[in-house]
């Protein structure tokens, strides 16, 4: 979309003595202007309008004069991003735990793509992938509460059922311990989130020609084999575009899961605080906008800057399946 | 070739929409997520505009203000009315009752609303960046007063140079006629008051409040009036334990209702508690210090853990969000910490509606600090259509007895009756109207007792605020601006220890951990800091 939009700035700059040409260029593909016309507007409106908002991450808001005459401060807003001396933890804790939901995301839902794909039964089929995609619409705080019945130090099901079927006789105080949260959190993110992956992989492999494998069964491929050779090469294009996506959105977490299902332990930062919980954290006292915006900015250009590269690294290794 | 050929199409379709599926639904939990950090309020962007325009005050005072001293008309106005608390049923009916009581006096009507406990203080700023529409306000030091006024969210009510002028001088003369100055000294942000106190008790102290049937059934209630310090509740807590197992919890936290807030430790944080660098409020020293170069904080952390590995404070603690209020009304609490004052015990009963069946133990000294005259305020927004209205409801609320008790309590006969002159009793439609809430509205020596309270409350009022020792630091609040940074990281890091440290939940010897933190990260500044704006505040009295 960002490409129409450039190529009818070229149009309208063009010089005067092509203005016939115009008319003739504009006669042919004005209708499609004229459709795109309500969807450019809204994506000009929420995505466009509001980065006039970025320049909040500079000044020292009041309310009472409003944001465009509030007093500049430069960088000042940015500086307790970097100045703790847990920088590098929320860093690191954000980065990982996003690479880990991404790679998992990957795997478990192209593989529950292939199995919801060859169950022979449709209804069964359907009835599954309904199941798999139904805690995607769960909100967070549902979860919470889910995840605080099977963890609750006191009545919560592992400490008093679960753990003693093992032998574990010893409650664990799991909302005290960061050391058990690097497992909970992929669990509880994929366990929410992989129906909703999966059910875009299951419509690329629909959408594969099924003359495909009937030609690779007349040669005698295994079903294994099928799937290497063809499913896979063939949905290539949406895993890129999917992984590329959340890519764009490592810096970034969700604060749901973060903050929620946590319960916000203090104790548990060592491995659950990332950056949107440290900012939320830090400001929610403080109530200052030109602080959480800046970090707001320094999210959204760091996840430009990954998208780009990791957009220009796949171009280098394959130039069709790169996203532009 | 045309098979070719429409594959291509239709992988590239299906490229597109699936590109366009994902995108939307990313967008859509952008959306969900900017939902939960912040602007639940839907009203915020819809005004956005108009914090662009001219500040409100500004249209105000080109508007005539009519009632400089005897003008007879005084347009019609709804005065938006906001406190902090549950909202109440019967809302309609009190609104009602307050219009016809209003009208001819200064020709207003009132819309009540609330927010409840804890959401306060995350909404109130959400409300003032959005300009919504809000007249009288109920703000107070623990739930970002100074920041909230930072913000420009409150009217200074006595600046003569603003364009309304001194609201207070004009319109407050009840209010400076009844209250005792420390309030509006002790209050002042800057040299200028940006809440009006509640008239109510002065002086802080803390104290734990407990069931009284429960203590009786187990013979507890020799022991517990001879509780003399925090040390003595232990074998009172044991017993109740042993004696009533995990039905009961004997006493119950959470982060910031525990021993070590201000409640048992004389800590003045000269703003907000978060945010390390006190004075000792029961000392006379200046000298600004960490907490954790306070001896009795670390031995109270001690102690407290102590408690929980007893199996005495509840397991979840540390991150329970149940407010104690709430945890007594479900009945299975037999202890809570709180801040104390004459009376606390029965007002609590009533406001649990389990009257009479509370006790109070009153621990350690009785201090004033600025927290405590700046603890309940009635502000005037910078939205407010007609600052000097709502200046003169405020001045009601302090002086006009029936108006303050219609408010607080509702209507007579429907949601009390009266059983002498200034007792009453819960009347049949109590549960529809019972805010509790009137330490925060107006002056609470107008207040109507009721009869499970001693009739002379408002004489041991008096008294307890008598002979009350002044914190070094009365009057002063921290400009948190200069060190904003360093404060944001600090509060970060406090949030990892304090509730888990502080409700016993983790090893005191943690405590040492969070100390060195706190100096890596700017602790040294931000004392500095509050040491010279300390400083020079005193220099200037």
């Amino acid at each position: 979309m960002e490409q129409t939009v450039q190529n009818s700035g070229s149009a309208l700059s063009k010089p005067v003595n092509q203005k016939k040409q115009n008319i003739g260029y504009w006669r042919k593909y004005g209708v499609f202007y004229f459709m795109m016309a309500p969807a450019l507007l809204v994506l000009l409106v929420n995505n466009y309008l509001p980065m006039i908002g970025s320049i909040i991450a500079f000044k020292n808001v009041n309310y009472q004069t409003g944001v465009f005459h509030s007093p500049w401060v430069g960088w000042a807003n940015f500086k307790f991003l970097f100045s703790t001396s847990d920088a590098w933890n929320i860093t690191k804790n954000t980065i990982i735990y996003n690479v880990i939901f991404i790679v998992l995301n990957l795997i478990i839902g192209v593989a529950l793509a292939l199995l919801f794909n060859s169950m022979r039964n449709r209804k069964l089929a359907k009835f599954h992938q309904t199941m798999m995609f139904l805690p995607y619409f769960l909100s967070w705080i549902i979860i919470t509460y889910l995840v605080y019945g099977f963890l609750n130090p006191e009545i919560g099901l592992l400490n008093k059922t679960i753990l003693p079927w093992f032998g574990v006789d010893q409650p664990i105080d799991w909302y005290t311990e960061s050391k058990y949260w690097p497992y909970i959190l992929p669990i509880v993110n994929t366990w929410k989130g992989i129906g909703y992956y999966a059910v875009f992989y299951l419509a690329a492999i629909i959408g594969i020609d099924k003359e495909y494998y009937e030609a690779a069964t007349i040669d005698g491929a295994t079903k294994w084999r099928q799937i290497r050779s063809i499913t896979i090469p063939l949905i290539r294009p949406v895993i890129i575009v999917l992984s590329l996506l959340q890519v764009g959105r490592i810096f970034y977490s969700d604060f749901g899961l973060f903050y929620q299902v946590t319960r916000n332990s203090g104790p548990l930062y060592d491995t659950t605080l990332v950056i949107d919980t440290y900012v939320y954290q830090g400001l929610v006292v403080t109530g200052d906008f030109g602080m959480s915006s800046a970090a707001g900015m320094y999210q959204a250009v760091v996840g430009f800057v990954v998208v780009f590269t990791s957009n220009l690294i796949i171009r280098r290794i394959s130039k069709d399946d790169a996203l532009f | 070739m045309f098979r070719k050929g429409s594959k291509r199409v239709k992988s590239s379709t299906m490229l597109l929409s699936v590109i366009l599926l994902t995108s939307m639904g990313l967008t859509a939990c952008g959306g969900n997520n900017n939902n939960s950090e912040g602007s639940s309020s839907p009203s915020s962007s819809a005004k956005a505009s108009e914090s662009a325009s001219p500040s409100p005050s500004a249209s105000d005072s080109a508007s005539p203000s009519p009632s400089e001293s005897a003008s007879p008309e005084l347009k019609p106005y709804e005065l938006k009315v906001l406190w902090e608390g549950p909202a109440q049923k019967d809302f309609p009916a009190i609104e009602a009752e307050i219009n016809k009581y209003l009208q001819p006096k200064i020709n207003a009507t009132v819309k009540l609303s609330t927010l409840d406990w804890g959401v306060y203080t995350d909404k109130m700023p959400l409300l003032i960046a959005g300009r919504t529409d809000m007249d009288v306000v109920f703000t107070a030091q623990w739930n970002g007063h100074a920041n909230n006024v930072a913000k420009g969210g409150y009217l200074a009510l006595n600046n003569p140079d603003l364009p309304v002028g001194n609201l207070l001088e004009k319109y407050g003369k009840d209010i400076t006629a009844s209250l005792d100055p420390t309030f509006l000294e002790g209050a002042k942000i800057k040299g200028f008051n940006y809440g009006i106190p509640t008239n109510k008790e002065l002086a802080a102290q803390g104290g734990v409040l407990y069931r009284t049937d429960i203590a009786e059934e187990l013979g507890l209630t020799e022991a517990l009036n001879n509780v003399k310090t925090v040390a003595d509740l232990e074998p009172i807590l044991k017993t109740v334990k042993e004696k009533k197992g995990s039905s009961i919890i004997p006493l119950f936290m959470k982060d910031g209702e525990t021993f070590n807030t201000h409640y048992m430790i004389q800590h003045d944080y000269l703003g907000d508690a978060t945010i390390d660098g006190l004075v000792r409020k029961d000392g006379d020293d200046p000298k600004v210090i960490s907490k954790f170069e306070d001896p009795d904080y670390m031995a109270q952390l001690d102690l407290t853990r102590k408690f929980f590995q007893e199996g005495l404070i509840n397991k979840d603690a540390a991150t329970t969000t149940l407010g104690t209020q709430d945890a007594m009304k479900k009945g299975n609490v037999f202890m809570i910490t709180s801040s104390m004052k004459p009376g606390k015990d029965a007002e609590f009963g009533n406001a649990i509606n389990m009257p009479g069946k509370i006790k109070q133990i009153d621990l350690g000294p009785r201090t004033v600090s600025t927290g405590e005259t700046a603890g309940a305020m009635l502000a005037i927004s910078t939205t407010s259509k007609d600052p000097a209205r709502a200046m003169m409801f405020i001045n009601l609320l302090h002086s006009d007895k029936y108006l303050n008790n219609l408010l607080n309590f509702g209507i007579e006969g429907k949601h009390y009756v009266k059983v002498s002159d200034n007792v009453i009793k819960a009347g049949p439609n109590a549960a529809d109207y019972n805010p509790g809430v009137a330490w925060e509205l107006g002056n609470q020596f107008l207040n109507y007792t009721f009869e499970t309270e001693a009739p002379d409350k408002w004489d041991q009022f008096k008294k307890f605020n008598e002979g009350a020792h002044k914190s070094p630091a009365l009057g002063f609040t921290f400009d948190v601006e200069p060190v904003k940074s360093q404060a944001a990281v600090l509060i970060n890091i406090a949030k990892q220890y304090q509730a888990a440290l502080e409700t016993g939940s983790i090893d005191p010897k943690k405590a040492q951990e969070w100390y060195d933190k706190e100096k890596k990260n700017g602790l040294a500044d931000v004392i500095a800091e509050k040491q010279k704006q300390l400083d020079a505040f005193l220099a200037s009295k």
